[in-house]
């Protein structure tokens, strides 16, 4: 598990994950980034920043059976993940405002 | 299979996608495409632009780096996915790379000596093919001929023409699309105040026709500016039109050349080198009428020949040939030796230099098998040390095949690795060449490590890969487990040892080899270095002077001139003697050789000849041993003289007395030999001194001489008061070419060297490997023995003797190395042969010379593995294990 702050692409897949309420598919994933986020990505792209994502333990997977047996593998936000999209975020935030602390 | 009715919207693409995406996500990936791609508009575009996607390399390699990690989390043989192919290699080549990180000394070593072989060979092909391999940047380059004339004096390396044989030649063989000939014919240019002398050159028009040159701006020479003298017109190149002319319109505009204007009427484009006639500003008509007869015998210019569309070089050289017996019947009868050849235009520009330049190809990619037998030593001394690992392998399932698999992807990590890092060293090895080379390499300037090099390398990578990776990725897979339990441990290396062995005999026979070549490049630089022409070349000044059509029109006043440069040159204090010369030992461009006939003889015999001012001999310091020197008795008008060398007089006219002998040639008046001068040993050694014939330049008159002058002091400090003394004549003169002979001799020796230091660095790095091949070896031995010493010194032995067993293993592999060695330095000695003119090419002091060399490093080999022998202590060496 490592407290670093999410890459851009990361923190759009974690959002669209989030945003599923959990257990969404590669396919509902691109559709978030398509249709909300407005980012045309490709889904191998997808399937990469998962990989990666699920190995720094900011998500957690699980094959499940969908129609006609066939497997379809369902990722969901840890704990983790959530603490590190709150810390990129909160960093953002900060950013954005004009009024906050300068340096 | 995505669409509603159970079919993929893109099967075509699918199957490509369920072949190319790795196993752990294959599935899930095609699933969720088949999900998304009937909601897309365009369904199956969009499918084939994710298909696209996904092969962008760097997807592609995300995708594959993060399904083979070893903490991946989705595992690749869930569901039974089998890996592809390309999974496969991947993991293979990240297993690979563990292990070699496991091992860094092993794997550095092995590294930085196939850098060094791959770099080393990458940059001697990135310089042979930009030289030597490479077609001509011409259109129809492949039918591009030169016609060149052959006769005993003229040197077979030079393809020459005369403008009468050439016109004949256009009229009577078929064959020919365009024949054109060009020579260099150095000018004065004045443009505004300044004058210099430039490098022009004459041609007719067809060389630019069969070279396919066209005009940048303007025109080309075309036949109307042929009038029979230096035309009026000039073309000139794109570097002069640029950089002295500022790329203005100059199209019509006048320059001044040798005091006559003429007008530029074209730009050739830019980056155009025509063989032959390199960095030539501006190009003029030739300034004679070709079918002049007077001219037939001068083979002076250089010939471009286009031949038609669908003749071979053979075809065309039938036609030259019956049309070369027409023309000796008709003009050459008794010319000894004389015909026309017909050679490729590439093959001419290449010449001598593809010999050379494939010779340290050669050198080069045995350097490269020393190497590899270096790597192949290390690694089936790691394929030993790792046969517990094999033999557990294969008892768990793995096939032979699976095993030489993984061995021999380890070998092509190292190889591309090696690869990389020669690279480098290529790009590095071709910048130093460049700049080291000497003049007279052709096109060098355009050589680069280009695709083609490129492309080079990575074959080169991989022919080492499986060079060295092979035998020892078979000795893997050959290991059994069984057997190893049964003995222990101690599996038989008798196999290992002599190949090993044998791999070291062949480092150091090819070292030898390189070695002994080094030598014979060193020994004929050497002897060159050492040329005595009897005179001392460091007190010779010359310089080129020309007379400018203008101010000097006819034979009184050029002579005139070349007088009274003389006598104000010779009036500098410190001048000892000064005479002029249309071209002496080492300077000036020759014009090559013509026949003549000693009367009383019929045959005509050739002879270099050359025009000579008054005590030229003496300036030189070459003593006329029969008759006189010209002097000014010798002027036009008055009976026509010549003074020969001994060898002219030796072999044309055995009587003995060549004084007073009268020489005859083609429409000229009969020449009185007046004295015999000693001949000046040629710079090439060995090379015999050739028939040379002067004329007095009084007589003979020329536009443009050398001036030469025997100084006292330094020649640097001349300079200034020769400028002054030629401005005293003429304000216009200009000296040229200032250089003393020995300059030009050291000039000359570049080459040499740059061929001797050369060959000597591949040498001594192949010599350098052998040497740690050898003790590589020996080392082994000494710890494969470790207890069989250690008895031999329980029962008594002395260290010493301990020790000589190694250096007897040592002299085992060195000895049949330096025999095989002498006998491939005998070979290279014959491939060298025109390479290393003076030595003979079984010359025994160079291989005396590499064979110590040889014998001295295997004994610095020897000596740290026989010290530890003989310094084990026996209670040691009897616990050892046999490795």
């Amino acid at each position: 598990m490592t407290r670093d702050f999410l890459g851009e692409f990361e923190h759009l897949v974690m959002l669209a994950i989030a945003r599923e309420g959990g257990d969404a598919a590669g396919a509902r994933i691109h559709a978030q980034l398509e249709q909300v986020a407005r980012r045309d990505a490709s889904l191998p792209a997808i399937y990469v920043t998962l990989a990666r994502l699920e190995r720094k333990g900011y998500l957690r997977s699980r094959m499940t059976s969908a129609d006609a047996g066939r497997q379809r593998r369902l990722f969901s936000v840890t704990k983790a993940g959530a603490a590190a999209l709150r810390r990129t975020r909160d960093a953002l935030e900060r950013l954005w405002d004009p009024a906050s602390g300068r340096p | 299979m995505t669409s509603a009715r159970g079919r993929s919207v893109a099967p075509a693409a699918e199957w490509l996608l369920a072949r190319v995406l790795p196993s752990g996500m294959r599935d899930q990936l095609l699933a969720d495409l088949a999900e998304l791609a009937p909601s897309r508009s365009r369904p199956r575009v969009w499918y084939w632009g994710q298909l696209l996607r996904t092969l962008w390399p760097p997807t592609l390699v995300a995708l594959y780096t993060e399904s083979t990690r070893p903490d991946q989390a989705w595992p690749d043989t869930e569901g039974g996915n089998a890996m592809t192919w390309l999974e496969s290699l991947v993991a293979d080549v990240r297993r690979s790379g563990r292990t070699l990180r496991r091992r860094p000394a092993f794997a550095l070593t092995a590294v930085a000596t196939l850098a060094i072989g791959i770099g080393a060979t990458t940059a001697m092909f990135s310089v042979t093919w930009g030289v030597a391999l490479r077609p001509l940047p011409f259109e129809h380059h492949d039918r591009l001929m030169g016609i060149c004339t052959r006769a005993d004096v003229i040197s077979p390396d030079a393809c020459v023409l005369s403008p009468p044989n050439a016109e004949d030649l256009k009229r009577r063989v078929p064959g020919i699309a365009y024949l054109g000939i060009g020579r260099r014919w150095d000018a004065k240019l004045r443009l505004g105040d300044q004058a210099e002398i430039v490098s022009t050159a004459v041609l007719t028009p067809d060389v630019f026709r069969a070279l396919g040159v066209r005009a940048q701006r303007g025109r080309l020479i075309e036949e109307k500016d042929l009038i029979g003298r230096h035309g009026v017109v000039a073309v000139i190149s794109d570097d002069f039109w640029r950089t002295r002319l500022g790329a203005q319109d100059v199209i019509g505009e006048p320059l001044t050349l040798d005091g006559e204007p003429v007008t530029i009427v074209g730009v050739l484009p830019p980056g155009l080198e025509i063989p032959w006639i390199q960095r030539v500003a501006v190009w003029r008509p030739l300034h004679l009428n070709p079918t002049d007869e007077e001219n037939r015998g001068w083979a002076g210019f250089h010939p471009f020949a286009l031949a038609r569309d669908g003749y071979s070089p053979q075809r065309l050289a039938r036609e030259v040939a019956s049309a070369a017996q027409a023309l000796r019947a008709e003009h050459f009868a008794t010319t000894a030796g004389w015909d026309l050849h017909v050679r490729t235009l590439s093959d001419l520009v290449v010449g001598r230099s593809r010999h050379l330049l494939l010779v340290f190809l050669g050198s080069v990619a045995l350097l490269l098998l020393v190497a590899c037998a270096n790597v192949a030593n290390l690694m089936l001394e790691q394929a030993i040390a790792r046969r517990r690992e094999w033999g557990i392998r294969t008892a768990l399932g793995a096939s032979p095949e699976r095993i030489v698999t993984l061995q021999l992807t380890e070998s092509f990590l190292l190889a591309f690795a090696g690869a990389l890092g020669g690279l480098g060293i290529a790009v590095a090895g071709v910048r130093a060449l460049k700049r080291l080379a000497p003049p007279g390499l052709p096109r060098l300037e355009q050589v680069s490590v280009d695709a083609t090099v490129l492309a080079f390398a990575t074959a080169v990578a991989v022919l080492t890969a499986v060079l060295f990776g092979l035998w020892p990725a078979m000795r893997a897979a050959a290991v059994q487990l069984s057997e190893l339990l049964r003995s222990g441990g101690r599996t038989s290396t008798a196999a290992r040892t002599r190949l090993s062995s044998t791999l070291v005999v062949a480092q150091i026979a090819i070292a030898m080899t390189l070695v002994a070549g080094a030598g014979l490049l060193a020994r004929s630089f050497q002897r060159m270095a050492a040329w005595n022409p009897g005179f001392d070349p460091a007190r010779l000044v010359t310089f080129s002077v020309s007379a400018s059509r203008d101010k000097y029109p006819d034979r009184a006043r050029i002579v005139g001139l070349w007088s009274a440069i003389e006598e104000q040159v010779g009036a500098i204090p410190g001048v000892q003697a000064v005479s002029s010369a249309s071209a002496g030992p080492m300077f000036g461009g020759g014009d090559g050789a013509q026949d003549f006939t000693v009367e009383g003889q019929d045959r005509a015999r050739p002879a270099y000849w050359f025009n000579v001012g008054p005590s030229y001999f003496h300036t030189l310091g070459v003593p006329v041993v029969q008759g006189r020197e010209f002097d000014v008795r010798d002027a036009a008008g008055r009976t026509p003289v010549a003074i020969v060398n001994e060898s002219f007089a030796r072999q044309y006219v055995p009587t003995g007395d060549a004084v007073g002998t009268r020489v005859l040639s083609d429409g000229q008046p009969p020449l009185t030999i007046v004295g015999v001068a000693r001949d000046v040993p040629p710079f090439t050694p060995g090379a015999p001194v050739q028939p040379q014939l002067w004329y007095a330049l009084r007589q003979e008159t020329r536009g443009f001489v050398y001036i030469v002058a025997r100084y006292g002091g330094d020649p640097a400090t001349l300079a200034p008061a020769v400028r002054q003394a030629l401005r005293r004549v003429d304000p216009d003169l200009q000296p040229g070419n200032y250089r003393t002979i020995a300059d030009i001799a050291r000039e000359e020796l570049r080459r040499p060297l740059f061929n001797a230091l050369l060959l000597a660095a591949f040498a001594l790095t192949a010599l350098a490997l052998a040497g740690i091949g050898t003790y590589a070896l020996l080392a082994y031995h000494v710890r494969r023995r470790v207890r069989e010493m250690g008895i031999r010194l329980a029962l008594g032995a002395k260290p010493a003797d301990v020790a000589a067993l190694v250096l007897r293993d040592g002299l085992a592999v060195g000895l049949p190395g330096l025999v095989l060695g002498v006998v491939g330095g005998l070979v290279a000695g014959r491939l060298l042969t025109s390479l290393a003119p003076g030595v003979s090419p079984t010359d025994p002091g160079s291989l005396a010379a590499a064979a110590l060399g040889i014998l001295a490093v295997a004994l610095l080999a020897c000596l740290a593995p026989a010290r530890r022998a003989a310094a084990l202590p026996p209670a040691i060496t009897l616990q050892a294990e046999d490795t």
